[in-house]
């Protein structure tokens, strides 16, 4: 069994792994779209058995989502050989009352866990690292420092302290919120050489090239340590934009390394895999392309808002943001106002859906309206529902160009719901 | 040489320990502040004023204090020791004071739980918390209603009734998240009295509130578990603050503002958290449950 968990990245890294393992002939029993909490990880798993009740087919993976509150007692029942922690950002705080009780969870966790399985983490998280980084033969991996690098880790401050001492991390850079090259002024504390190391290119929505490098083989875990060479490297283009999926994308393939399938042979599989559902996926809607992308905490709408607000309108011609506050997205959604969403529309029209829409709306107010009594520069309004908002923000803009849908979850599912039921929507064959 | 008026001094908002307390879209508050001081003309200074500085609070008008976890606000109250003096002698002063979430608990005599210990704070709000364990959070939407003579609702009254909500302005909403059960001195009055949610400690009131020149301090004085953020959908309350602040120089009124979106979002916000956390309750059933509550609204010492 392969878990996948974390705060983000969850289902584009099990999806990933699956695609990789199963390129390389191993069949994988798979959790799809999200649904990570206890019921449907067993649901997965008892539909998986078969009349016989019998799990283990010889020679078949599991690779598992795992919410990450329920992650402790996934890791107590399954035999886990592969744990994938992607990363730990403020997410639904609502549902986790604060993002440092999941961290004694995890602590607790980890300390209780088998030899036997092996622990693949993102080394640019520093308090992923602060929890892993000492375990006998941990794989990391991380970025290299990318093109458009930040400089200071994202201001929320559940992450901007060193988990040691709580004296500010320096940064090097950053890549998406505190994920980056950090370091302790104070006691040493320091991001250690991850096993495989990644160079992301983006190329706006169309997706990135990676270059992989990595250290040496897994198979008897002296690849791991951080003293050998690197051993290995290689060019693979990749469908799926944004920093976030370059480190899904190392997290899939150091996954599949620890179980012998080594990155040349991951490679075509990462190259043809497309997203998991609303990833970026891309629908034909009246001879217009939608993009779906999902956003859920300030990580992701900040990554999602440095794309969009990087693409030329010949991109992203027009955007509909999508606010709902259902249990699964977080009751919570004051997230919004951690990060500037407002690069993201400026010089394009949107649309505002979805039950929080008059507050998403109050956010973009207080940052694009300079004198009182103006509109929203570029506001088309709020519309009823999801499917209404899609239809103005496309009537905006001529055939052939491309919307932007930036969603919640739960909206996010019951817009597309909605679109293959009308017939409006096909995926759109990469 | 012509005199500047003293309004033409920017307004000074100080954001105590941003970095350790910010938490919830804490920095939606002073964006809020910012743009509805500017929209009137007003230029303001944003101070970040972080655990390890040694800032000067002379010539603030507003102190806003976010939320934090636990561990964070070990470190807000070592600092906060050091910071005591200057604050207290601010908000004495006559700058106004607004403390969400983990700046309340700070910011009253003693925060107490089971991880921090027993943490002092400056008292500036006459309060003390004690958190229970993470399994009694208190999570989700909360609407307040003000007390009949309530300022704030005063100051939102005018332009919640052109917007078309004429009974928005009596009301507070926002989110809690926490697990602190604070319980209020003589000093202080809730700041209202919970609708929809649980409050300070679920016997009726949300928040703590001493107004201008109550105690002894010449300043306002707000602490409350609201965020949200709290201000982007309570324009009376922003403007409420923002008038504290002016009147030290001499400004009685602000011009009014076109707040049909934020009045919007505010009644949107109430009637989805009453359908969820209240369902099937009648307002008249509400009615009757703000009378139980009334006497919890008297006026403080």
């Amino acid at each position: 069994v392969v878990l996948v968990s974390g705060t983000n990245g969850k289902t584009s890294t099990t999806h990933f792994t699956a695609r990789i393992l199963e390129s390389a002939g191993k069949t994988t029993i798979v959790n799809r779209s999200g649904a990570n909490l206890e019921q449907a990880i067993t649901s997965t798993l008892v539909s998986a058995a078969g009349a016989r009740g019998r799990l283990h087919r010889p020679g078949s993976i599991a690779v598992l989502e795992v919410d990450e509150a329920v992650l402790p007692a996934a890791v107590r029942i399954l035999p886990v050989r592969v744990l994938v922690l992607t990363n730990l950002f403020r997410d639904q705080l609502d549902r986790f009352g604060e993002t440092d009780h999941l961290v004694r969870l995890w602590s607790g966790m980890l300390g209780g866990l088998a030899e036997s399985t092996t622990v693949v983490w993102c080394a640019d998280d520093p308090r992923l690292t602060a929890l892993v980084g000492d375990r006998a033969g941990a794989v990391g991996y991380g970025l290299r420092r990318p093109e458009r690098a930040g400089s200071t880790a994202q201001v929320t401050s559940d992450v901007s302290a060193c988990p040691v001492c709580g004296v500010p991390l320096a940064y090097d850079w950053t890549a998406v919120g505190h994920l980056g090259a950090y370091a302790c002024p104070s006691c040493g504390f320091v991001r250690p050489d991850p096993w495989l190391s990644v160079t992301a290119t983006e190329r706006g929505f169309e997706g990135q090239t990676l270059d992989l490098s990595w250290r040496g083989s897994l198979a008897d875990r002296a690849g791991a340590d951080p003293g050998a060479e690197e051993r290995g490297s290689l060019r693979v283009d990749v469908h799926v934009p944004t920093l976030g999926n370059a480190y899904n994308a190392a997290a899939a393939v150091t996954a599949a390394a620890v179980l012998g399938v080594e990155p040349p042979a991951a490679a075509p599989a990462l190259a043809a895999a497309s997203v998991p559902f609303a990833r970026f996926e891309t629908l034909m809607v009246d001879g217009r392309r939608v993009v779906l992308s999902l956003v859920k905490n300030p990580a992701s709408l900040g990554e999602l808002t440095r794309t969009i607000a990087d693409s030329p309108a010949s991109a992203v011609a027009s955007v509909l943001f999508v606010f709902s506050d259902n249990f699964q997205d977080g009751r919570d959604v004051s997230w919004y106002w951690d990060v500037d969403p407002a690069p993201m529309v400026r010089d394009r029209p949107f649309v505002i859906a979805g039950r929080r829409a008059p507050d998403f709306a109050l956010r973009l107010k207080y940052e694009l309206v300079d004198r009182p009594g103006d509109p929203i520069p570029g506001f088309l309004g709020l519309a009823a529902t999801p499917a209404d908002g899609l239809a103005r923000a496309l009537a905006a803009i001529p055939p052939g160009a491309t919307c932007v849908v930036v969603s919640t979850y739960t909206a996010l599912l019951a817009l597309r719901a909605t679109l293959v039921d009308r017939g409006l929507a096909t995926a759109m064959p990469r | 040489m012509t005199r500047r008026p003293a309004s033409a001094r920017a307004l000074v908002i100080a954001h105590l320990f941003p970095e350790l307390l910010n938490l919830y879209g804490d920095l939606g508050n002073i964006r809020v502040l910012v743009q509805r001081a500017r929209w009137r003309g007003f230029e303001v200074d944003v101070r970040a004023v972080g655990a390890a500085d040694d800032a000067s609070l002379d010539d603030v008008d507003i102190v806003f204090v976010g939320g934090g976890q636990d561990k964070q606000q070990i470190t807000v109250a070592r600092s906060l020791e050091r910071l005591e003096s200057p604050l207290v002698a601010a908000i004495r002063g006559g700058a106004s004071l607004l403390a969400v979430c983990g700046g309340y608990q700070n910011l009253g005599h003693r925060y107490r739980s089971e991880l921090v210990g027993d943490l002092r704070g400056p008292g500036l709000l006459d309060v003390t918390t004690e958190a229970t364990s993470n399994a009694d959070r208190f999570v989700g939407g909360v609407v307040l209603e003000l007390p009949p003579d309530s300022p704030i609702a005063a100051a939102g009254r005018e332009s919640a009734g052109a917007a078309g909500y004429p009974f928005a302005a009596r009301h507070l909403v926002g989110f809690e998240n926490h697990s602190g059960r604070t319980r209020l001195g003589p000093g202080v009055r809730p700041l209202g009295a919970v609708l929809v949610g649980m409050g300070n400690d679920r016997t009726g009131g949300e928040g703590a509130i001493a107004l201008p020149g109550e105690g002894g301090f010449k300043g306002l004085r707000i602490g409350t578990y609201l965020h949200g953020p709290l201000l982007p959908r309570n324009p009376h309350l922003a403007d409420f603050l923002l008038l504290c602040a002016l009147r030290r120089r001499g400004i009685d009124e602000l011009a009014p503002l076109d707040d049909r979106a934020e009045w919007r979002a505010h009644e949107a916000f109430a009637e989805h958290w009453q359908a969820i956390r209240r369902p099937g309750e009648s307002k008249s059933a509400i009615g009757r449950r703000l009378e139980q509550l009334g006497n919890l609204l008297g006026p403080s010492r």
